[in-house]
Parts: structure tokens; C-alpha cells; sequence
């Protein structure tokens, strides 16, 4: 989401960090309106058809809000980015496809690495005092006064972020009933993937949550077999004769298993906003770590890839990060694109099984489910590559 | 005698053509005795349904990304006599790209290499115009994985005397 935006300023995600909390939240609330919506006839909860809540920008005070071009060129202060662009963009993928946001298992991962914890320490060390330093790596403007970029990060991630949004806004998913945000993402994990994060509080108890009885408590296993059914496919994709175990009919049979109870909770449009929420938080800290920006320098965590500015970050607050927050990262991407696929029923026919163990020559499902088997593996410790030992 | 009758007896590295046909037959005989798989170097074509989804998959990636972009600069900007121009272009997220020229008033020009560059250019990529003898405004388009739109791009070079 956040990454996506930062394609289409000049200077990416250095740009991206500098813009004032309320235009990001117009920005969210317009991807939010301009949602994929393709065809009427496609059930509520498909991925073109999230949910047909009621977009702020057709009320009429959104419709004031969200009108017009923003600010630009003269009209806009020293390092101030254009947010034209974006908007351009949305608007525009609005006419075509429609905006798309990844799918919640994407936040899932991310949020494993703990990264959502370490940055609220960051934000309490840098709000409470000086023990990380003074925030802010100040730039300087032929002509005009410095600016402390750093600043503007941590402003703008508090204000989305680490507190309760304001009414009316998509984004705003707690209340009175559901007061805690992470709460409300681990039960969100619970219910579509019967799964919690990795980790508890900071002082490591179990984290307080609301577990769902209607959950999707066969949806690691399933999926397993999946991935399991999906590798015997690859390993035998160019058999020309001989044996050839790979079952596409058990293929289809999982894919639809697991299409059905991801599409049972999102029923008439569950957890769609949840899942918005979730992918703008954990996509905003992706982004943090992905260079080198202000922020990154200020806590002199500058590497060469996001889990080791992570580790250095987690270590300068004492709360270290998950050891395996690599294949986290890495998973993420390919495992959103494939449940979303997954979702829309694509794969429920045996016919469509070779596409997911037969190569097309890149950026196609044979190299996303290549990806997720090797990190899958690795992140739970079990061989998605050997087949499952049944006791007899 | 025994000597010469050694040395006519054919053996195995003197006789190539047999080596080979023995050599085809002992693996096919292993990869039988093993219950191994014979294989092709390239997976066989996708049916319809799954060409579909392997289509749809570039489709969901398209839409989670909004649209291509495409940046294209021109070096020189400003031409005070005919001559050369060189256009450099980078995009992301793009299956194609193609460089069109045009007047100021909305009319094609002619183009050494005009329309789609090479797909290996496609994320990067640079080419030199010869000759552009009147202001020219050069458009790089690059077109989305998917279905969902394009994006384009416009560098100007301006011809005539330099007026600050």
C-alpha cells in the first residue's frame, strides 16, 4: 500500500515519510473509496468486491473533503513532497482495476518480526526523551531554514498509527467495544487464519485478545498440504514419462478448501476494513525499513536489507526482533498475491493446478509457491519439500 | 601374431558409435532399474484454465501496484541548430514501452526506432535521435502488466535561439 504510493513520488519513500498525517489519511480514505469494485455479480468479499460500505467521498461531507487537486508547486512549503501523484495514480487505477490492497496474511507476516512493538519503543524513546538522541537529521536548503525530517516521521507515524484515528474514517476500527488495535488485528489473524502471532507482550504473556469460536482453525494444516501437494508438481513438472505423482484433482480439492473458509469469513464483507487497517500499519514500518531514510539514520541503523536495519533498531531499544524476520519479509509478498488468487476460486478446478507448479517464465504463481515452500519451511520448521509421515 | 591380433581387436575407446550406444543403453537401464523419471528440459504448455490463472496472478500484482510508471528525460533540452538528443527512460511495473515523437501541435514525427523498444530495455534504457531540427516534444509510454491503465511520460526539447 504505502510502498505502492512511494512508486510515484520523485524521491520514493524519502518523499513519502514527509507529508502531513492528514493528507495520508485523505490518501487512505481515497484508496479506500476507489476500491477494486468490478462487477456487481461477484459475491461480497471477493478480492473485486471487498465490501460495499459506503465510501466517505459519495457523503456529503466527504464529498467536501476529498475534492480537487492538492496544494502544489509554489503553494507548497520547503520539502513538502506533491501529493498529485498518488492521487493521480488511485484515481486513475480506480477507473481501470480499481484499488487493491494485499491480503491480511501480508500483515500477519510483517507483524511477526515484531516490528510493530520495536517502532512503539522507538516512539516512546524518542517522545519521552533523549536516550536514542534528538530526532531529527536536520537538512539544509540553499536559502531557506533547516528542516528535521525525523520529526516529521514520528508525527505522522503516532498520529496514524499508535493512536485511536478520527471518527467517520475508514481506518478507524476501535471504540469503546474494541478499544485496543493490536487486539483487534490478533483477532483478525485468529479468525481467518486460526492463528495468533509469534510472540505476547513485551514481557512475554500471552497477549490479551478476543478468540472467535468461528474460526479457521484448519487452515495451517490445510494449507501445508497444499504446499506439500503444490512441491510434488514442481519436482515432476517436466516428467515425459515414468512415474508421475502429482495429483492435480488433490490440488484443486485443497485450493478450494482453503478458498472456502477464507471466503466463509468474509462474508457479506467481514473483516475487509480490518484487513485495510492492518496492511496500511504494517505496510507503513515496511517501508521505514526498507532504506535509509532520516529515521533509520537518526537510530543509526542504516544497513543493507530491512531485517538487519530491524536488528539494529530493535537492539538500540532493547526489544529484539524475531531471528527469523528475513523469511518473514520475504514470504510476504508471494503468499498475499497466491491466497488473494486463492480467494477469487481460480484454482478450485484441476485444470488450473499445473499453473501453480509449472514455470512461465517469472512473476507467475510457479515462482510465488516456489518462495512461499522455502520460507514456509524455514519459519515453522517444518519440510513443505518431504512428504507428511503418517503414523501407522 | 598374438600381438597383432591384440591390436585389431576393437576395444571401447576405439570404437566411438558403439561407446554411445552403450553408454544410452546402460542409463536408460538405470533410470528403469532406479524407477526414475525421464524428463524434457521444458514443462509442458499450460491448458486454458491454467494459462488463466497464471494471467490473473499478473493481474492481481498489476492492481496491487496501481500502474506502471515511466520517467524519460532528453539531453539537450534546448537545440539552437539541428542535432542530436539523447532520451534515457526507466519505468517499473511495466510489460511494454514504446517512444513516440510529435510537433507542437499534436502531429507525429518520425522516429529512427519509433514504437516499442526491446523487451530487454523495457525497465531501462537510452537512444539517440538524430537530427531534430525543430522543437519536438518526445512521449514514452509505458503499459501496465495488466489490464489496469498505463502511464506516460513527456520530455520537450525546444529549438530556436535560447531565450532567458
Amino acid at each position: 500500500m504505502f510502498r505502492t504510493f512511494a512508486r510515484f513520488l520523485p524521491n520514493g519513500a524519502t518523499d513519502l515519510v514527509q507529508f502531513h498525517p492528514a493528507d495520508l489519511t485523505a490518501v487512505l480514505e481515497l484508496a479506500w473509496d476507489r476500491r477494486a469494485n468490478r462487477t456487481p455479480d461477484l459475491k461480497l468479499g471477493h478480492p473485486f468486491r471487498r465490501s460495499d460500505a459506503i465510501s466517505f467521498g459519495t457523503t456529503w461531507f466527504g464529498s467536501k473533503l476529498l475534492a480537487g487537486s492538492a496544494p502544489t508547486g509554489a503553494g507548497l512549503p520547503i520539502d513538502q513532497p506533491d501529493l498529485n501523484p498518488i492521487i493521480n495514480a488511485i484515481i486513475s487505477a480506480g477507473t481501470g482495476c480499481g484499488f487493491l490492497w494485499d491480503h491480511l496474511i501480508y500483515a500477519y507476516m510483517i507483524e511477526n518480526t515484531r516490528i510493530y512493538e520495536i517502532f512503539r519503543r522507538v516512539l516512546r524513546e524518542f517522545l519521552h526523551g533523549e536516550k536514542l538522541g534528538a530526532p531529527g537529521t536536520v537538512r539544509s536548503h540553499p536559502g531557506f531554514a533547516e528542516t528535521a525530517e525525523s520529526q516529521r516521521w514520528l508525527r505522522t507515524t503516532e498520529e496514524l498509527f499508535y493512536r485511536d484515528p478520527p471518527s467517520f474514517f475508514i481506518t478507524t476500527i476501535t471504540s469503546h467495544v474494541r478499544p485496543d488495535i493490536q487486539a483487534t488485528r490478533r483477532n483478525a489473524y485468529q479468525r481467518m487464519f486460526g492463528m495468533d502471532l509469534n510472540h505476547g507482550t513485551e514481557d512475554n504473556k500471552p497477549y490479551p485478545y478476543t478468540k472467535a469460536d468461528a474460526a479457521n482453525n484448519g487452515f495451517a494444516s490445510t494449507f501445508e498440504e497444499f504446499l506439500r501437494e503444490v512441491w510434488v508438481g514442481m519436482e515432476n513438472v517436466n516428467n515425459t514419462s515414468g512415474a508421475n505423482p502429482t495429483d492435480d484433482a488433490k490440488i484443486a480439492d485443497l485450493a478450494e478448501r482453503l478458498h472456502d473458509m477464507l471466503i466463509t469469513r468474509r462474508e457479506a464483507g467481514n473483516l475487509s476494513r480490518e484487513e485495510f487497517d492492518a496492511i496500511a500499519i504494517t505496510d507503513w514500518l515496511r517501508v521505514t525499513v526498507e532504506s535509509d531514510l532520516p529515521i533509520i539514520q537518526d537510530l543509526r541503523a542504516q544497513a543493507a536489507s530491512p531485517e538487519e536495519r530491524l536488528f539494529k533498531i530493535a537492539e538500540r531499544v532493547g526489544l529484539p526482533a524475531h531471528g527469523l524476520s528475513k523469511n518473514y519479509f520475504d514470504i510476504a509478498d508471494s503468499i498475499s498475491r497466491i491466497l488473494i488468487e486463492i480467494e477469487t476460486g481460480a484454482f478450485n478446478t484441476r485444470a488450473a493446478a499445473p499453473a501453480l507448479y509449472t514455470p512461465q517464465g517469472g512473476d507467475d504463481p510457479e515462482e510465488a509457491m516456489r518462495t512461499i515452500i522455502r520460507h514456509w519451511s524455514i519459519i515453522t520448521g517444518r519440510e513443505m519439500k518431504a512428504r507428511r509421515v503418517t503414523p501407522s | 601374431m598374438a600381438k597383432a591380433k591384440r591390436e585389431q581387436r576393437p576395444t571401447r575407446d576405439t570404437e566411438p558409435a558403439t561407446q554411445q550406444v552403450v553408454d544410452l543403453l546402460t542409463s536408460i537401464l538405470t533410470q528403469t532399474q532406479a524407477r526414475t523419471q525421464i524428463r524434457s528440459n521444458t514443462a509442458n504448455p499450460l491448458g486454458d484454465d491454467a494459462a488463466a490463472a497464471v494471467e490473473l496472478f499478473r493481474e492481481i500484482g498489476a492492481t496491487l501496484v496501481l500502474l506502471p510508471t515511466i520517467r524519460l528525460t532528453a539531453e539537450p533540452t534546448q537545440l539552437n541548430q539541428p542535432g542530436d538528443v539523447t532520451l534515457r527512460w526507466s519505468s517499473s511495473e511495466a510489460r511494454t514501452v514504446s517512444i513516440e515523437a510529435e510537433d507542437p501541435n499534436g502531429n507525429p514525427l518520425p522516429l529512427l526506432s519509433p514504437g516499442e523498444v526491446p523487451p530487454l530495455d523495457v525497465k531501462q534504457g537510452s537512444t539517440v535521435v538524430r537530427n531534430v531540427s525543430g522543437t519536438t516534444i518526445f512521449i514514452a509510454t509505458a503499459t501496465a502488466k495488466g489490464a489496469c491503465g498505463d502511464a506516460e511520460a513527456e520530455a520537450t526539447v525546444v529549438f530556436g535561439p535560447f531565450v532567458p
